[in-house]
């Protein structure tokens, strides 16, 4: 069999929703996709760590502190998981880090912004987390069985963030005008991003990770049911969602709303965001000031003194 | 309890939430950048069951004092805390959002710091497994559980540091040297101590745990050579170190100022909001 007969047999093979184990045979270009994508994955979930640790030290109670501890615990975990499935893939750690503080690989959008308050925090568990478990959901039937099954455990630990997340925004709603504000405020910083998160709306069939069943459902719909299944809830406690155009189109059984700046997305993700720089300056001084821990692990044992 | 026992006992329990409560929130801010993404998730755990702990200590101080458990742990002023100072500075590096992040992470001595601390709080809470309090008797009961899993942590952190590289063991003799004084703060007794120990509350005063933390301590200093700033001759040790004190009578030092200002700034808000 010619490499081409053997990358046609594999498409078929997607196509019809076999699952390819990280030993199986793979096109290179297969390959090189999905540890791409996997990787910006793990990224995020390493430096969704970030925004959020800021406010480890001012949980406003001790239940909050814990919780807001065990979710960034939570994330980190997550970002294990997957750094393991792109080792797995051949790509070792230290250079997965290299890449990413350097620029040269990417994280998701909504870790490219800075934080501002407590409402930043509720808004984040809540609708990020609610916005990411929407597209891992749909990643839990990836054609790559190892990042399936990987989503699986990671979904079921989201849930709990999304409660955590909605019952601190539900907490402050009910709380003072202040407090009220505060997410209020936080949900207008974070429509933009929200909007942008599961990317431009590319028609199905130019999505080259769609088509390997990297991932199995197009942008554009997961958006759709992000709006589906948030709207309402939003509306509910009484927040109002920052899209005047925004609207639930009854005949066509779609959303619409305001299209988001799809250049700007593209230079936030490239490192252009208005806290890009300055994560990943942090990230880099982290690495930095704890390579010798890593170098003694590794081992050159110490001379006997 | 007469009144003056009643204060002793709410304050010592306040000692203790303090220094679980002010080491559980700085190295909770490991979480995110420790060396290797395993420790993030390790050092994280350990951090939360300190606050687990402080949490048991203040709500039985809340049910002596009538407050509520938050309002000890997050709206005292701040010259009303009781932690030793040993436990108050930052070890990781701080976040600015401008980008002008201050370095000066320190692992060597987040690891010394923790390890050696929870030797000190292993010898504590067995003194009040037998408190005529069955309320801290089963608390201290729950604690030393969790804790009995910090101490293996810690000592495989302890060897790795020790013999991993000359680096690193430059390193943690740096950060030894350095936190000896408030190392040695902390068994700066609370006021009212020796009315605890007569009235059963707890086994031993603060100070009294100093020899036998040092008998503990230091065959982890012998099995690694590491240097130690003290000897015994006879049954006496005799250390060639001052204590830094003051953390138990509410005097700090910036590491303080810092973290009280974080800790408290969400709160202070709303203080007496639900959050």
């Amino acid at each position: 069999m010619t490499y081409e007969e053997r990358v046609e047999t594999f498409r078929k093979r997607i196509k019809e929703g076999h699952k390819v184990e990280a030993t199986d045979w793979m096109p290179d270009e297969y390959r090189a996709r999905l540890l791409k994508f996997i990787e910006m994955h793990a990224n995020s979930e390493l430096m969704g760590a970030l925004p959020e640790r800021d406010w480890i030290l001012r949980a406003p109670s001790l239940h909050r502190k814990l919780a807001v501890t065990a979710k960034i615990q939570d994330e980190v975990g997550h970002a294990q998981l997957l750094y393991r499935l792109v080792e797995d893939l051949g790509k070792p750690r230290e250079k997965i880090f290299e890449d990413l503080v350097q620029g040269r690989t990417k994280f998701h959008n909504v870790f490219h912004y800075p934080t501002h308050s407590w409402g930043d925090v509720g808004i984040i568990a809540w609708l990020v987390d609610g916005a990411a478990v929407i597209s891992q959901g749909a990643l839990q039937r990836s054609s790559y069985a190892p990042y399936g099954r990987t989503m699986r455990r990671i979904c079921w630990e989201e849930a709990f963030h999304l409660k955590h997340g909605e019952d601190i925004v539900l907490t402050a709603v009910m709380g003072t005008e202040r407090q009220k504000r505060l997410m209020q405020e936080a949900l207008e910083r974070w429509w933009e991003p929200l909007m942008m998160f599961h990317g431009p709306p590319t028609p199905p069939e130019k999505d080259k990770d769609l088509a390997w069943g990297i991932k199995t459902k197009p942008n554009e719909q997961l958006r759709q049911e992000f709006l589906s299944t948030y709207v309402r809830k939003i509306q509910e406690i009484g927040l109002k969602i920052p899209d005047p155009k925004l609207k639930f189109d009854s005949d066509t059984g779609r959303w619409s709303y305001t299209e988001p700046d799809w250049d700007k997305l593209y230079a936030i993700v490239t490192g252009n965001g208005p806290a890009s720089k300055q994560r990943l300056s942090f990230r880099r001084l982290s690495l930095e000031e704890t390579a010798w821990v890593r170098r003694a692990i590794l081992g050159e044992r110490a001379q006997a003194a | 309890m007469s009144p003056e026992l009643k204060e002793a006992y709410a304050r010592y329990l306040l000692t203790l939430a303090d220094d679980e409560i002010v080491i559980g929130y700085r190295d909770s801010e490991w979480t995110g950048v420790a060396p290797v993404i395993e420790e993030d998730v390790a050092f994280s755990s350990l951090a939360q069951d300190e606050i687990g702990h402080a949490r048991l200590y203040y709500t039985l101080a809340g049910q002596r004092l009538g407050k509520d458990p938050d309002h000890l742990a997050l709206l005292r002023p701040k010259e009303g805390y009781y932690h030793a100072r040993l436990l108050e500075d930052r070890t990781t590096p701080k976040y600015d959002p401008g980008g002008d992040h201050q370095g000066g992470g320190d692992w060597a001595k987040a690891v010394a710091r923790r390890f050696l601390y929870d030797l000190f709080d292993d010898l504590r809470v067995e003194g009040l497994l037998s408190s005529a309090d069955p309320e801290l008797a089963g608390a201290a009961e729950k604690i030393r559980r969790e804790e009995k899993y910090h101490l293996r942590h810690g000592e495989a952190w302890w060897r790795t540091l020790a013999v991993g590289s000359v680096e690193a063991r430059e390193r943690l003799e740096a950060a030894l040297e350095a936190i000896w004084p408030d190392l040695l703060g902390l068994f700066e007794p609370a006021p009212g101590e020796e009315a605890l120990v007569e009235a059963g509350l707890i086994a031993r005063t603060t100070d009294a745990l100093l020899d036998p933390w040092l008998e503990r301590i230091y065959p982890y200093f012998e099995a690694h050579a590491l240097p130690f700033p003290g000897e015994k001759a006879g049954a006496e040790w005799r250390l060639g170190v001052e204590a830094r004190t003051g953390g138990r009578q509410g005097i700090h030092g910036p590491g303080w100022d810092e973290l009280y200002e974080e800790m408290t700034m969400v709160r202070r808000l709303e203080p007496e909001g639900t959050w």
